[in-house]
């Protein structure tokens, strides 16, 4: 038989079975190449993969933790997507370093340190104690499993221990702190003349022909945006009138619905207890025994309230005579709770075990539910407002589902909207793309809305946009105008502004240069600012982290060599952006001799540790990128 | 079957060959199993030692932090040096010790425990690290000379700006301006990602020197 196989096993048959299954093994699955998976790798890190989806659901929580932390300053377009995407990409890349770094030392967390992690989570606790229900419980209704928690936790305490090794252990030795103290208090002496543009402007005289000038070469300056004038629909709830006064019948059935809820009291009771605990170290029929002896006391007349003190376990109540406070349904243990609630007041209930062990508990005071009648005063004004919040609800509902379909059936016109809805049809002042509008113009949404293709180019109503939770907006551009440039008569008054502020900012600049110089020939500051229209400083004191001087004369004093002080070298310009120009003479400088007690000094120290610590662990990461492969897939992070 | 011949013949071969080969081929197999065997066993091994070490670093840093029982704590290094040695904890245990001696102003404890991380530590940046460390301490101590040349050796680029910047320090406090001036200028320029550039600017500037000006901070949020 094996020779008839061998013998057939030639010819075109056979090729063709070996080509077919050639073909089949050879090229099965080459698809998945020139297709885009689903899940695509964005980066590789040392070999370990970060892909599109991980990446994807990191940028989510970071936007959406940017947003929690600005709360109404949120603005979508201050966030680039592109170059957050790159930031977080960075992040996850970096965390895959210091994992791998983490895995290949061998840091690890031992069991020790992972059940102290899970013990101190407050999420985990009931009265300030890791409970174990509680903790499976909530991994159950997060969906995660246990091993799996525990296991990233296990990583994240690994990282926390790759990052300890740098940052925690970060020291200032004593020389660092005096030199420290010696840069943070070292004084020095200077004066200075501020030549402000403002002093110049009033005496400007300008010609036509300047101005003319000064347009045709900044014409571009003068340019009127893109802009657009709206008309719109807007449905606020708040707006909507009252209804009609509900008849009595309608609140007195609004008044039993909400009776329990709102009108009434539950009942409240007031008890003592003595618990005998169960716990793993206790025998339960020991502990049956005493609670059993107990009872009996109590039946032949001890007090409650003594032996309460003396034998019950739970020991914030023991100290109070077994008393707790008021208690409503709901706040209890089950089992105690149907106990106390079945009992009369003044009884003394048999022996209750619960979870804590074996309780006997004594009722002291029933304070019993309370409704607060239909008619009073206050109850019917409650009911009247929840009718009309209620009402006005279910109005914004509908007319807000009618605006959605409206706004879509009969997108060439705002008039049926308005005849429809009964609201008038409004209109906005000029709005450009850029945010520095007023009115309604200062919502990004609405922006965004008025310049899309559907609003701008084809002319038809926006869809409704929300402007918060209870008012909202269509709208339809009335007129629209491109950028354009302006003319000369339209903005002959900012372009008279503008070219004096330049001039008066040369003529600045021009006179700080000149004092310059003469300070740099021999004369004193004071000489120098003679016939100028300079502010002159004298002389003052100041550190590198004073304010009495301005930031760019501060840099200018701290900037110059110390052996340049009280010579004519010791001059510089400080350049005040729109507030012209300073001349900085540096007069004297004042070393601060640091003793002990001042160069130890715990900000000092602390804000010297944590800046090593941050050099110390900037050099850490730098070395990790340098030495991991790294490949980003650019095509595919957006 | 006309084939059974053939099918003798085979069997015949089959067996010349296992006498042939059969040994050699039962104590390859043999040895490849030991060897997978051994490999995870060392694995299992490696694994073990790490979470060992890990639990013996744990107990020395809460010694360490409750400061009650110094001899005690300096014991559990010593152990830790020797039965984790594969492990990063001998490391991290000195590091922390080390900052300690420094709190303490024991600098010579400080500076030998230092010195062994920067010698012994089995990752490189953390032996670099030690080694910065150790520098200032030196400094600390009054051996600028010491501590200057045991920051001029070769460092990888990461490690330049954290190097240099000691050294400027040293050169500043010294009152040595030229040289410190050099050596911030470095550090600057060598200042990896992430890094905070306004003190070193502000430590140039009152060694003398003149800092670039300052890149533009006012960058959107991103």
């Amino acid at each position: 038989m094996l020779q008839r196989i061998r013998d057939n096993a030639s010819g075109p048959l056979a090729y063709a079975v070996v080509a077919l299954i050639t073909v089949v093994f050879g090229v099965w699955g080459i698809g998945s190449y020139f297709t885009d998976s689903p899940n695509p790798v964005v980066a590789t890190v040392g070999g370990a993969e970060i892909t599109k989806y991980e990446l994807d659901r990191e940028y989510d929580m970071r936007y959406q933790r940017l947003q929690r932390l600005m709360g109404e300053n949120f603005d979508h377009e201050l966030i680039k997507p592109q170059s957050f995407k790159r930031e977080v990409l960075q992040g996850l890349i970096e965390r895959e370093m210091l994992n791998q770094f983490a895995r290949e030392e061998g840091f690890r967390t031992p069991d020790s340190r992972l059940l102290k992690e899970l013990a101190d989570d407050r999420r985990f606790q009931v009265d300030g104690k890791f409970a174990p229900d509680r903790y499976t419980a909530m991994l159950s209704q997060a969906r995660i499993s246990p091993v799996q928690y525990e296991a990233g936790i296990r990583g994240d305490l690994q990282l926390e221990q790759v990052r300890g090794s740098v940052l925690e252990s970060a020291f200032v030795a004593p020389p660092e702190a005096r030199l420290q103290y010696r840069l943070e208090n070292q004084r020095r002496q200077v004066a200075y003349l501020h030549f402000d543009p403002e002093a110049y402007v009033d005496d400007i005289e300008l010609a036509d022909d300047q101005i003319e000038q000064y347009f045709a070469e900044h014409r571009g300056q003068y340019m009127q945006p893109e802009r657009a004038r709206l008309a719109y629909i807007e449905l606020d709830r708040n707006a909507l009138e009252d209804a009609e006064k509900p008849d009595e019948e309608y609140l007195r059935a609004l008044y039993e619905q909400e009776k329990d809820t709102r009108f009434a009291s539950p009942e409240r009771r007031r008890a003592r207890h003595i618990l005998v605990r169960i716990d793993e170290d206790t025998d339960a029929d020991a502990a049956r025994e005493k609670i059993l002896a107990l009872k009996q006391q109590l039946d032949a007349g001890a007090d409650f309230a003594d032996l309460a003190r003396r034998e019950s376990d739970d020991q914030t109540t023991a100290e109070k005579g077994g008393a707790l406070d008021w208690v409503t349904r709901g706040s209890m243990v089950p089992a105690f709770e149907e106990k106390l609630f079945g009992m009369e007041e003044g009884a003394v209930s048999q022996p209750v075990k619960t979870d804590f062990g074996w309780h006997i508990i004594s009722l002291q005071e029933i304070d019993p539910s309370t409704v607060k009648p239909f008619s009073g005063e206050d109850v019917q004004t409650e009911l009247l407002d929840l009718y009309q919040s209620q009402e006005r609800d279910e109005r914004y509902r509908q007319l807000a589902e009618k605006l959605d379909s409206l706004s879509f059936e009969a997108p060439n016109s705002l008039q049926p909207i308005s005849d429809e809805l009964g609201l008038e049809i409004k209109e906005t002042g000029w709005i450009t793309r850029s945010s520095n509008a007023e009115g309604l113009g200062r919502y990004d949404a609405v922006r965004r809305a008025a310049f899309s293709d559907s609003v701008l180019k084809d002319g038809l109503n926006s869809t409704p946009v929300q402007l918060g939770g209870e008012r909202q907006v269509v709208l339809r551009v009335k007129e629209h105008q491109q950028a354009r440039q302006q003319s000369l008569e339209d903005v002959r008054e900012s372009v008279r502004a503008d070219l004096r502020a330049e001039q008066a900012a040369e003529q600045a600049q021009a006179a700080a240069e000149q004092a310059l110089e003469r300070i740099k020939g021999g004369q004193t500051v004071l000489e120098a600012g003679q016939d100028t229209r300079a502010d002159v400083k004298e002389a003052e004191w100041v550190t590198r982290s004073s304010d009495s001087v301005p930031a760019a004369v501060l840099s200018g004093a701290f900037g110059l060599p110390e052996s340049a002080a009280d010579s004519p070298d010791g001059v510089t310009l400080a350049d005040m952006g729109a507030r012209g120009e300073s001349v900085v003479k540096l007069l004297a400088v004042e070393e601060a001799e640091p003793d002990e007690v001042l160069s130890n000094n715990p900000t000092l120290v602390e804000g010297l540790r944590s800046r090593r610590a941050g050099s110390e662990y900037a050099a850490f990461m730098a070395y990790l990128r340098n030495n991991f492969e790294v490949e980003i897939m650019e095509d595919r992070v957006n | 079957m006309a084939d059974s011949f053939n099918e003798d013949d085979d069997l015949r071969r089959l067996k010349d060959w296992w006498k042939q080969n059969g040994t050699a081929l039962v104590l390859g197999v043999g040895a490849g199993v030991v060897a997978i065997a051994g490999w995870q066993w060392w694995q299992a091994r490696v694994e073990n030692q790490a979470y060992s070490g890990a639990t013996a670093y744990q107990a020395f840093s809460e010694s360490l932090e409750s400061g009650a029982a110094q001899a005690d704590t300096v014991e559990m290094l010593e152990t830790i040096r020797d039965e984790f040695g594969a492990t990063p904890y001998p490391a991290r245990a000195s590091l922390d010790l080390a900052n300690h001696y420094v709190e303490q102003r024991q600098l010579d404890k400080a500076a030998s425990l230092l010195a062994w991380v920067a010698a012994n530590a089995n990752a490189e940046p953390l032996r670099l690290l030690a080694r910065g460390r150790q520098a200032r301490v030196l400094w600390a101590q009054g051996e600028d000379e010491a501590a200057l040349k045991l920051l001029s050796t070769d460092v990888p680029p990461a490690y330049t700006s954290l190097f240099r910047e000691i050294e400027g320090d040293i050169q500043l406090s010294a009152g040595r301006l030229d040289q410190a001036r050099q050596a911030y200028a470095v550090a600057l320029d060598a200042l990896p990602e992430g890094a905070d550039a306004a003190p070193l600017r502000t430590k140039l500037e009152s060694a003398g020197g003149r800092v670039p000006s300052a890149p533009n901070n006012n960058q959107e949020v991103s």
